[in-house]
């Protein structure tokens, strides 16, 4: 668990981050987004301490970081940065092991844990491991900027803005890994991005920030139901409001009971959104509803979508 | 004045002898290959216009001209003629790589045919001399074949794209070569192999001290640049001015320099005797040490900074925000990284402070500069030359060695 006490950052006179106050639970996907300058980097570096705090307290584990050693400290969390930052002399397996040999794991250990993170992150291993950064495309590279935050295995992830500038078909297969990883290990993650979609796809938990001060935190559907002001309004809102807010609701929530109807089924998980994507393109304004195991639960109507 | 001429040479020419730029391979329709065709007819300007060695009744008299075909036996005429023909031939040969590697081990090959044409002549003119004391120098003609048969190689070399071991191959060949004509006695009667050979044991003495000297003050400039372009990269303020300080440094000719710290040296050992003791004087290896150290620092700091630079901010964000330690960064970060920049400047700092250890001599600091000045003083060509030859190629093989060691980095970078 995370927790910031009113923290307060200041560069000059001016407050960069002011008296914020958060609590990332355990396990949580918390995402921070913000327009630029908001302050969602500077938040994200102080609580691994590359940045200083002029006030307040950041608390891990109900430890306030100050009292650890900076580099104890972060060898126990994950960091990807923006720019990425792979080290250009070292090849992906020893990018990858940088941490694990700073806590001086065994070797074999070491190429184990490379391996398996090659694996997971799907580079091909004979391939990818013995290259240098600069022989690798954007996507693999972001791939490694992970990689190699996840290499020790930290219990906590700083992203910031990882998938930043990928093209759209391989930041979405990325956000798919990262939410599928944070499915599967229950890891504390927090991550920063300007893409309130990306936001709402991955969070758990999204804080909205705006020149250094926390506007609203909540679940992705709390954000988009009732958000807190105009501000937030106009951050979630734009042509994509509605479709925004079909992405937040699951098919369970609209459930009719009714019979047996023709027409591919869908997930009684799967969201508003992507029933009203397969409505339209089966041409239908009804959907049979069925589980994992083939159950018919009911049916989505289209009407139904619209309501409150 | 000849040893500032040949120190300034060796700064400006010797880092770029190696990597001549291929010019491009279209021309008129006969001549596939340029640069050698101009190689050739320098080459044979050479033997035709100008004399191959002099011939001088003694050391100190300028001799007369001795053309190729009057100073060497037929079968090595022969030889020479054929390698020109076959340089020729080269040049209008269709662009392959049979055509550059001909050109390459004839050119190489012709290097040694020349010297060991000299070292002939020389032998054949002792024989008619009326005295012992005749002397057989180098001529225009050998130089300027020997120079356009050199630059044949490295163009066939740049052309094959050779990596380097195969540029190191061919230097040791000719090296080899030109070391086992030397020990065969072949060029024994030549005015540069007497003027060596009255000298054999100062001559490795002097080449030691200079060696020596370079290599103290190249560490020494080292041990001090490279904190300084740490700092000035760390604190662009405190960049600015040091290299204010050092750039002002620069600007001092190096005989003005030399000159000045006679001076304060000197006032320096007799205030402080212990210093005495240490060998600190106003003239000697110390002014010439220290002079070449300020030269060296600029270029050590400026390319220590420059690399240090070159490391992407980001990189040293994710270094930090991995647990690695300010030390861990420096050392196994941006060392590394800046590594390449900075053996460049060690590169460049060496060559020059090889050539401007010539000037040291002045000041009584000894070295390959001594045979310079000696010469100078005593009117004899060959034996300015041999100072001369000796720290070019010395030059050439600092530059040659840290070619190698750049070339490691590289690789694995
Ligand atoms: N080292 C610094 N010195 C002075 N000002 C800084 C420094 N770092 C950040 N700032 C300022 O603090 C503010 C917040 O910066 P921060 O990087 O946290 O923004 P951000 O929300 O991450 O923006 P973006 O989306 O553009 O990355 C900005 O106005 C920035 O100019
Ligand atoms: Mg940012």
């Amino acid at each position: 668990m995370i927790e910031l006490t009113r923290v307060t950052k200041r560069y000059g006179d001016k407050a960069v981050v002011d008296d914020l106050s958060l609590t990332v639970a355990r396990g949580a996907f918390f995402v921070l987004v913000g327009p630029s300058g908001s302050g969602k980097s500077t938040t994200l570096k102080m609580i691994n301490r590359l940045v200083g705090i002029d006030a307040g307290a950041i608390a891990v584990d109900g430890r306030n970081v100050r009292d650890m050693p900076a580099e104890a400290l972060r060898r126990g969390m994950g960091y990807v940065i923006q720019s990425i930052g792979l080290f250009p002399h070292w090849t992906v397996a020893d990018n990858i092991a940088t941490v694990p040999r700073l806590l001086r794991w065994p070797e074999a250990r070491v190429r184990a844990r490379v391996a398996e993170l090659i694996a997971l992150l799907q580079l091909d291993a004979a391939e990818v491991a013995r290259k240098y950064p600069h022989e690798l495309s954007g996507g693999q590279q972001q791939r490694i900027g992970v990689a190699r935050a996840l290499a020790a295995d930290p219990g906590i992830v700083l992203m910031d803005e990882p998938f930043g500038a990928l093209d759209p078909i391989t930041r979405d297969a990325l956000q798919g890994e990262i939410a599928r990883i944070h499915a599967a290990t229950e890891k504390t993650i927090v991550f920063v991005t300007h893409d309130m979609d990306e936001a709402l796809r991955l969070g758990t938990e999204i804080a909205i920030l705006d020149q250094g001060r926390l506007v609203q935190c909540g679940s992705p559907a709390d954000i988009l139901r009732s958000p807190a002001n105009d501000f937030v309004r106009t951050f979630v809102g734009g042509a994509d409001f509605g479709l925004r807010l079909l992405g937040v609701t699951r098919v369970r929530d609209r459930l009719r009971p009714n019979g047996a109807l023709a027409g591919p089924p869908v997930s009684p998980d799967a969201s508003l959104k992507e029933a009203l994507s397969l409505m339209i393109a089966s041409r239908r304004d009804a959907l049979p509803v069925r589980d994992g195991a083939g159950r018919s639960l009911g049916a989505v109507h289209l009407a139904d979508l619209a309501r409150a | 004045m000849v040893s500032h001429v040949v120190s300034r040479v060796v700064r400006r020419v010797v880092p770029h002898v190696f990597p001549v730029p291929a010019m491009p391979a279209d021309g008129p329709a006969m001549i596939r290959n340029r640069v050698l065709a101009t190689l050739v007819a320098l080459g044979v300007v050479g033997a035709l216009a100008f004399g191959f060695v002099g011939f001088a009744p003694n050391r100190l008299l300028s001799g007369r001209p001795v053309a190729l075909w009057d100073a060497v036996s037929a079968p090595v005429l022969w030889v020479v003629a054929a390698a020109w023909l076959a340089l020729a031939a080269a040049s209008l040969a269709p662009p392959g790589r049979g055509r550059d590697r001909l050109a390459l081990v004839v050119g190489l090959g012709l290097v040694l045919a020349l010297l060991a044409g000299a070292g002939e002549a020389a032998t054949r003119l002792a024989a008619t001399a009326p005295s012992p004391s005749a002397r057989t120098s180098l001529g225009a003609g050998f130089w300027l074949m020997l120079f356009a048969a050199a630059l044949a190689a490295v163009d066939a070399l740049q052309r094959l794209a050779a990596g380097m071991a195969l540029r190191a191959l061919a230097i040791l060949l000719v090296g080899a070569g030109a070391l086992a004509l030397a020990a065969s006695g072949q060029l024994s009667e030549l005015s540069l192999a007497k003027e060596y050979a009255n000298r054999r044991e100062v001559f490795l003495a002097e080449l030691l001290r200079h060696v020596a000297l370079v290599a103290g003050a190249v560490l020494v400039a080292v041990a001090v640049g490279v904190p300084l372009g740490l700092a000035a990269q760390r604190r662009p303020r405190t960049g600015g001015i040091v290299f204010g300080a050092l750039n002002l440094l620069q600007t001092i000719p190096s005989i003005a320099l030399f000159g000045l710290l006679i001076g304060p040296l000197s006032w320096l050992a007799a205030a402080v005797p212990a210093l005495q003791d240490l060998g600190v004087r106003g003239i000697g290896a110390t002014p010439a040490l220290v002079a070449l150290v300020l030269y060296s620092l600029l270029p050590v700091a400026r390319n220590t900074q420059a690399g240090l630079a070159s490391v992407s901010p980001a990189v040293v964000e994710a270094a930090r925000g991995m647990g690695l330690t300010p030390g861990q960064i420096l050392l196994g970060v941006e060392v590394p990284i800046a590594l390449p920049v900075l053996i460049s400047g060690l590169r460049i700092v060496t060559v020059q402070a090889i050539g401007l250890a010539v000037v040291a001599a002045l000041i009584g600091a000894g070295g390959l500069g001594t045979f310079v000045f000696q010469g100078l003083g005593q009117n004899a060509v060959d034996l300015v030359l041999l100072g001369a030859l000796a720290t070019i190629l010395l030059a050439l093989a600092a530059d040659l060695g840290f070619q190698f060691l750049l070339g490691l980095t590289r690789r694995s970078a």
